[in-house]
């Protein structure tokens, strides 16, 4: 897809969309609380949080669909106050793909094209194009009652592409499909968004779609914006309990901080003196309680491997959930918490499943994420 | 299609109750239908021969004729009254979400339910007071008043069933609400639209009460007919009765067949059945 003249000229480091401050509020509910958020040129962001977060009411705005209660939001340097919906070039891709029923594959995305007035005399050829890009151009004379989920869902990403925006909306479009289709489709969609250069601005609730296709994930909840970060970071560095168990596979615990000496803190875990580099700064003191996640895939027992250093605990082997490649061991500690430590099934010696035995378990200190409090 | 086989006596159970509701429904009409084209001034068995002179008597006679030309004039125009407002009625019902909204629907579609005699005199007081009783504008306000009630009924369903999302969708690919709406609202509510439209008509065309109370000289069809019975009794009535029975099942059957007009040239379950084909061949 060849670069749009305004795209060519933008400085890299310009955004192409900018959230400034913007609240929605719907009577008395308040959907979005202040947001700031900018999104570069080619960047193909996920929004993701549980339902009701605001996710989906910050990509309505962006379209048009919704009017902020208060703030600015700007797209390629134009702020939006003055621009209609229908002028705004931002097309959207619906989770229920809101195909037009009356009208064969063809004519939906050649829609697309009349809406902003493409010459006749392109449109069949544009049409073509695209069809043949999501491999559909067998379908064009159907009806869409008669094409499958995933067929819509092609449909729908054709009629939204033809226009060739800058950005694209994509409101949980694969939430429709069944969970083998969506594996697929998020290859395709990461595909798609390297060969067109295109801004995809991409809502979901499904942690796997965004870990897997975005560059940059924002996590929000009740309107705001919890983090932002890259999928490793995210995943790896969780900024609060709530990104800790909504992002990973994460176990959260809580310890009491005994001491605190420069960058050092000494935490009391289970029972056990733990000594971590203190990420928190100042916003922690000697003698909180502070949430800390270590991530299932990073505890191991000892039996398991032969390192002596980091974390050892005690706990009871509670019970075993296999699923193929991985084992998932669930473990009682002294205070009754049960952590998740999941293990690499052809990594693992035998004998170590007996329900009840007891069992110690390791981790390295640099696992362990210190978490701020929320609110 | 529903495959269970049936036993004799349960088949031969079925075919007589069908029997039995449509002769009770239909055997009288049936009988004014065949008396229309008996050759004899009496309405009474035996058949005499078959003569269309009650058909030539009806086309001849200037006050039916002109008559005939009022009820049709005051259907069209309360089709169409009928259709604005009632579509009107059944958007907001359907698009407004508001508690006490089905109680107002209740209200809207009342009036068929209300004994004529008592809406007529109801509508005959009541534009007395605007001076326009008497008149066929009073009949058309009056019938617009019924028909619009049927009018809500089918196009709130209509309503009900439009995803939102494809006027957002339409808006968000570039068309302004006025080309949305004409896009995609219009062709999706078109054939609720028409079939409503021959409701509305219907519901004029044979309506007897009200019009008896509204209009003046100029009257409508079946008035006239009333007027017809009251005196010297002919079996032209039976023509005129066959006639206006025959448009208003025409109208009836308009809708109905607009109304189950198949989807994309297929039929509902068929294409219920296509997509769950197509979903287990290509995703199975």
């Amino acid at each position: 897809m060849e670069l749009k003249e305004s795209q060519a000229h933008t400085q890299v480091d310009a955004p192409l969309v900018s959230f400034e401050g913007v609240s929605k509020r719907f009577g008395n509910v308040e959907a979005l609380k202040r947001i700031d958020l900018e999104v570069l040129p080619g960047e193909f962001i996920a929004v993701i949080g549980p339902s009701g977060c605001g996710k989906t009411t910050l990509l309505r705005l962006l379209a048009g669909l919704e009017e902020p209660s208060s703030g600015r939001m700007t797209l390629a340097g134009t702020d939006l106050a003055t621009v209609a919906a229908a002028k705004r070039r931002t097309p959207m891709v619906w989770q229920n793909y809101a195909l037009f029923p009356f009208m064969t594959v063809r004519q939906n995305v050649e829609f697309a094209l009349k809406a902003i007035k493409t010459p006749t005399g392109e449109l069949s050829s544009r049409v073509d194009e695209y069809l043949r890009k999501l491999g559909i151009e067998h379908l064009a004379e159907n009806e869409i009652a008669t094409i499958s989920g995933g067929q819509k869902q092609r449909v729908a990403l054709a009629r939204a592409l033809v226009q060739e925006p800058e950005i694209l909306l994509l409101d949980e479009p694969l939430s429709a499909l069944d969970a083998h289709l969506r594996v697929r489709m998020q290859t395709e969609l990461k595909q798609m968004h390297l060969q067109s250069g295109i801004t995809f601005f991409y809502v979901t609730h499904y942690q796997s779609e965004a870990l897997s296709m975005a560059d940059r994930i924002v996590v929000m909840n009740a309107g705001e914006i919890i983090q932002i970060g890259a999928p490793r970071e995210i995943y790896r560095k969780p900024r609060t309990r709530f990104v800790a168990e909504f992002m990973g596979a994460n176990n959260v615990m809580k310890a009491q901080v005994v001491d605190k000496r420069a960058d050092q803190l000494t935490l009391s875990l289970f029972g056990v003196q733990v000594s971590v580099q203190n990420s928190l700064g100042s916003l922690i003191e000697a003698g909180d309680i502070v949430d800390v996640a270590v991530s299932a895939d990073r505890i191991h027992p000892v039996a398991d491997r032969h390192a002596s250093a980091g974390v050892r605990l005690a706990g009871k082997l509670q019970g075993t959930n296999f699923s193929g490649s991985t084992i998932t061991y669930f473990i009682e500690m002294t205070d009754g918490t049960v952590l998740r430590a999941e293990l690499l099934a052809a990594q693992l010696t035998e004998g170590l499943e007996v329900l009840g035995s007891d069992l110690e378990i390791y981790w390295d200190p640099k696992d362990m994420v210190l978490l701020e409090s929320e609110g | 299609m529903i495959n269970r086989r049936v036993s004799i006596s349960t088949r031969i159970a079925r075919i007589a109750m069908l029997i039995v509701g449509f002769g009770f429904l239909y055997v009288p009409i049936l009988g004014l239908v065949v008396f229309s084209f008996n050759d004899s001034r009496f309405p009474s068995l035996p058949w005499s021969g078959f003569t269309l002179r009650w058909y030539r008597d009806f086309a001849s006679n200037p006050d039916i004729v002109a008559s005939l030309v009022n009820s049709l004039t005051v259907a069209v125009q309360v089709g169409f009254f009928a259709l604005v407002l009632g579509s009107l009625g059944a958007y907001l019902v359907a698009r407004w979400e508001f508690k006490a909204m089905n109680a107002l629907l209740g209200f809207w579609i009342m009036p068929p339910t209300v004994p004529t005699l008592i809406l007529a005199l109801a509508l005959l007081m009541y534009f007395n007071q605007l001076h326009i009783t008497g008149t066929l504008t009073a009949v058309i306000l009056g019938h617009t008043g019924l028909a619009s009630a049927f009018v809500v009924a089918v196009m709130r369903l209509r309503f009900v069933a439009l995803d939102p999302n494809l006027e957002e969708a339409s808006v968000n690919l570039g068309f302004s609400r006025w080309a949305t709406f004409w896009r995609v609202t219009a062709p999706q509510i078109a054939p609720g639209a028409a079939a409503s439209f021959f409701i509305a008509m219907a519901v004029s065309w044979d309506e007897f009460v009200i019009a008896w109370f509204l209009s003046g000289f100029d009257t409508t069809l079946p008035v006239q007919m009333f007027g017809v019975l009251s005196g010297y009794v002919s079996p032209m009535i039976n023509a005129v009765g066959t006639f206006v029975f025959a448009v208003t099942t025409l109208l009836v059957l308009a809708a109905l067949l607009i109304l189950n007009r198949p989807v994309g040239g297929k039929k509902p379950l068929e294409v219920e059945r296509v997509h769950a084909d197509e979903l287990s061949r290509k995703e199975g």
